[in-house]
């Protein structure tokens, strides 16, 4: 327990599981649920092929594209955010400011290309695609959402300089999560919007 | 807490999917009717299967009476992390385990209501069904409180040796996230997110039921410990 709990013990030993063990119950748990999701994706589009193209023309790949681009550059700012709070600098608080900031931008996006479908008529029930777009995005948002919420935790608790395990363990909780989203949406992205029948 | 109070408790947790499961199964509820039928259809249904709906409701309500005991020992085990007497999450588990019994417990009797009147109008039943399905898959809060105020006190606990591992309060946030789903019901009438879909319903039924008896294993493990520590304070 304690090598898992202190970050830099168990560098020593070589072998340490970033944040602690048990989140990683939650993040493969989480992907799990999100597998059935794209399966789901994959099913539709498979039983309503007509539909789910003519709907697909009608989403804005060039936004889906930037939302991809920003949740990156989130990740990359995330990552060195976590080295220089393993390093002890007080400069990983604009890191992960900086990651939170990406995350609102995303969601910002995000609204905006929801209100375009919504004002060119389309609605979330309209078909099994749409249904889908609408529910497993708006579920992605809220993951994002909980994910700004822990990078402002983090900008804030690494303000000041320090290597408290405790801490270190906080921020890469935080950075995998985030990474997790990330990834999710790499997945989503190009099943929702590039991958035709 | 003596150690056979806390077994018993923690038992109800594979008394309960027997309950609730198997009193769906007899009423012809397994998997559960399609919400697509239409009104005269879903009458149809309820006539057929009049006695037998009746007689499985009887079992699914006393499911939801089955989910109290370890409801009580989660809020025990809350209240325990927190430590002293100010311990809000131990509050926000027990209204939740309040609400997720009555969850059970009520549309188990609006279904048996449905059944009750088998000459009843086709659309008067379906709303019955309807209302039955609706309360019993889309309230999702009760337990997202008890398993999120759960996973909450496992990871704040501060004490020297925590009983439970912090893997468990991480899969308590995740079987949460697992839960959510059922609050789209009320949206569809078929599909993943309908009341007889994979995610609103299958996803959560198996969740639920492994994550109670999940929850009651780690109970039953700990449950010397408690009472040696009850002993000692």
């Amino acid at each position: 327990v304690t090598t898992t709990s202190s970050p830099h013990a168990a560098e020593r030993t070589g072998r340490h599981v970033p944040g602690e063990e048990g989140l990683w119950v939650f993040v493969l748990g989480d992907m799990v649920v999100f597998a059935l999701f794209f399966a789901t994706v994959v099913v539709t589009s498979v039983h309503h092929p007509a539909a789910v193209s003519q709907s697909q023309d009608q989403l804005h790949v060039s936004l889906g594209l930037g939302n991809t681009v920003i949740l990156l550059l989130g990740s990359l700012l995330a990552i060195h955010g976590t080295n220089k709070a393993r390093r002890g600098l007080a400069a990983a608080t604009w890191c992960f400011g900086a990651t939170a900031l990406c995350g609102v931008a995303f969601a910002a996006i995000k609204v905006t290309e929801y209100a375009m479908l919504l004002e060119t008529g389309v609605t979330p029930g309209q078909n099994p695609f749409f249904i889908n777009y609408f529910v497993f995005t708006f579920i992605h948002l809220a993951h994002l959402v909980i994910g700004v919420a822990l990078m402002v935790i983090l900008s804030v608790v690494t303000r000041a300089p320090s290597t408290e395990p405790r801490r270190l363990r906080l921020v890469e909780v935080g950075a995998v999560y985030w990474h997790m989203v990330d990834l999710l949406w790499l997945i989503l992205f190009p099943l929702l919007y590039l991958v035709r029948q | 807490m003596s150690r056979r109070t806390q077994i018993t408790c923690a038992s109800f947790a594979f008394i309960f999917p027997l309950l609730a499961l198997g009193g769906m199964l007899l009423g012809h509820f397994l998997p559960p009717i399609d919400p697509g039928l239409t009104a005269d259809q879903t009458a149809a249904f309820y006539r057929e299967h009049s006695t037998s709906i009746r007689a499985g409701m009887v079992f699914l309500m006393f499911a939801g009476g089955a989910w109290v005991p370890l409801s009580a020992l989660m809020v025990a085990h809350i209240h325990r992390m927190e430590g002293g007497s100010f311990t809000p999450l131990a509050w926000i588990s027990a209204f939740g385990g309040c609400l997720n019994s009555l969850g059970i417990v009520l549309p188990a009797l609006i279904m048996a209501t449905a059944a009750y009147r088998p000459e009843a109008d086709a659309d008067v039943i379906r709303l019955a069904s309807d209302l039955g399905w609706i309360f019993y898959i889309m309230n999702v809060t009760p337990a997202l409180m008890q398993a999120i105020s759960f996973g909450a006190a496992t990871l704040n606990d501060r004490s020297a040796t925590p009983l439970f591992p912090r893997w468990l309060g991480y899969f308590n946030l995740w079987a949460a996230f697992a839960f959510f789903f059922g609050f789209l019901v009320c949206m569809f009438k078929s599909g993943p997110f309908a009341w007889n879909g994979l995610l609103a319903f299958w996803l959560v039924v198996v969740v639920f039921c492994s994550w109670a008896m999940l929850m009651a294993v780690m109970f039953i493990k700990v449950a010397k410990n408690v009472e040696e520590g009850a002993t000692k304070a």
